[in-house]
């Protein structure tokens, strides 16, 4: 990173900083308090119900840890939004960051890549570029759905990582996804072959048995038309897709649809909060880590030179 | 007893139907497949055409190379069979092979937009039509082995259904490539 720049950055940093700090000391701590304390002697002068008095309690409580944090949250966005993307174009002049994603929840549903159930998306931290002359997108994604019902509901994460989309120039012509084939590798090829059909009796997507026999044991490949999906899934796509399983971990999923190719990776969250102006390396270095990322996940696929790459 | 024998019975029918509606489904899917093939050698043989057409204008010394492919396209097209078609289509692919190495002599060809144009679309077609060959095969596999494995084979006997042969590479094209015979050729 250019060290002029670097330097802008840094003062820009502990300008949020400070800001911050003098928001945080003029915070009305001490009125919210004597308020809250003044309900809560009056709930029990008056012999309110217990439930009410301790709601009264955990408001005030909950009120003074947002007027506290409130203004880390917002010296965060402004860095987000206004710093990070100038330290991702200084990694690459053609990457772009934004704060927010425009991968939206029906979308995610439509290209059926994941095969799970889930109430709530959140999208954020969304990285686009070109790579190899292909468009592509990146962003951070945690899924979340609610179980059980009355006292006992509860939301539960069903799947936090990233999701990848590489867009070409012409529409496929069919809708194809390849899952990581759970059910195969537990309870062995004829009782999955069982699942799949049964599962499949109510689906558009048909399973598309393929001639490579590590492949079929590792992955369950289904679409709309089984001859567009051997022309996107050769012989040579389907070793490279196993390399990128061994690179980037088993549990992967991939899918063609429409004019644009979706990986889904289990990921940790992408964490570009700075603590502290003194941590801009930390966030410089996460940058630099997921542009190389993505950069190796391209030349692993070999995006370029695919049969379905329309130059 | 005679209820056990009546469910037995119907058991027996259901599964019978099952079977037959299961063998004909596997032998709709490799006609359907068959198709598939057919379609993208329809598409080749109308590109090729265009190739043809747009090579002659610059290739003055390769007439009898460009009159060949004319003809096994012709033959091709007149084939009774896939299998025959397919014979024939081996045999264009390879005078097709040699029509590439000499487009390296004609450097004006090789800038000519609408033959990059046909080119890409020609390496399309034959990336599908190794697609569709894929699907055939997996297609004839499913049916063979549905008509060899019990008790599918009974039913498979019963109606007079017999296994089809797959697509099998040509023998020329498993073999390795010598670069030193292609580039002294």
């Amino acid at each position: 990173m250019d060290p002029q720049l670097k330097d802008r950055i840094h003062r820009n940093c502990q300008k949020i900083f400070s800001d911050m700090d003098l928001k945080r000391k003029k915070q009305p701590y001490l009125i919210v308090t004597l308020i809250g304390a003044a309900l809560v002697i009056l709930g029990f002068k008056y012999r309110l119900s217990g439930d009410l008095v301790g709601g009264l309690a955990a408001a005030t409580a909950g009120y003074l840890y947002w007027l506290y944090f409130s203004p880390y949250w917002h010296a965060q966005k402004v860095f987000k939004s206004i710093m990070l993307p100038q330290i991702v174009r200084s990694v690459n002049p053609d990457l772009k960051y934004s704060l927010t994603s425009t991968f939206s929840k029906s979308l995610l549903s439509g290209t059926q890549l994941l095969p799970l159930g889930f109430d709530n998306m959140k999208a954020d931290d969304e990285f686009t570029g070109k790579i190899q002359h292909i468009q592509f997108g990146f962003r951070d994604i945690s899924l979340t759905e609610t179980k059980g019902s009355g006292k006992n509901k509860r939301t539960v994460q069903v799947f936090q990582g990233v999701i990848f989309d590489f867009t070409y120039p012409k529409k496929f012509s069919s809708h194809t996804v390849i899952h990581k084939d759970r059910v195969e590798s537990v309870v062995g090829g004829y009782v999955a072959g069982l699942f799949q059909d049964f599962a499949q009796s109510v689906s558009t997507l048909k399973r598309v048995q393929l001639e490579h026999p590590d492949f079929e044991k590792q992955f369950q490949v289904l679409s709309t038309d089984q001859q567009d999906a051997r022309f996107l899934i050769t012989p040579k796509t389907m070793e490279l897709i196993m390399a990128f399983t061994n690179e980037f971990g088993k549990d992967a999923h991939f899918c063609f649809y429409q004019n644009r190719f979706y990986i889904a990776l289990d990921f940790p969250a992408l964490h570009f909060d700075l603590k502290h102006p003194e941590n801009l390396d930390d966030v410089i270095s996460r940058v630099e880590q997921i542009w190389g990322m993505i950069q190796r996940v391209a030349e692993v696929l070999d995006l370029d030179n695919q049969s379905y790459k329309v130059v | 007893m005679e209820t056990f024998i009546i469910g037995l019975i119907a058991v027996l029918v259901v599964f019978g139907i099952l079977t037959y509606n299961s063998l004909v489904h596997k032998k709709a899917n490799v006609s359907n497949a068959e198709s598939g093939i057919d379609v993208q050698l329809t598409k080749r043989q109308d590109l090729i055409i265009k190739l043809v057409e747009v090579a002659k204008q610059y290739m003055k010394f390769e007439s009898e190379t460009l009159t060949q492919i004319v003809k096994l396209r012709t033959q091709a097209m007149q084939a009774p069979s896939l299998n025959e078609r397919m014979q024939t289509e081996n045999q264009l692919s390879n005078e097709l092979s040699k029509l590439q190495i000499s487009f390296e002599n004609y450097p004006d060809l090789k800038t000519n937009t609408q033959f990059i144009e046909i080119q890409r679309a020609l390496h399309e077609i034959e990336e599908q039509l190794a697609a569709a060959r894929r699907t055939f095969n997996a297609a004839v596999t499913a049916y063979n082995v549905a008509l060899e494995a019990f008790p599918s084979s009974l039913m498979a006997s019963a109606i007079g259904y017999q296994t089809k042969p797959l697509f099998v590479a040509e023998e020329k094209k498993r073999e390795d490539v010598d670069m030193k015979k292609l580039f002294n050729s």
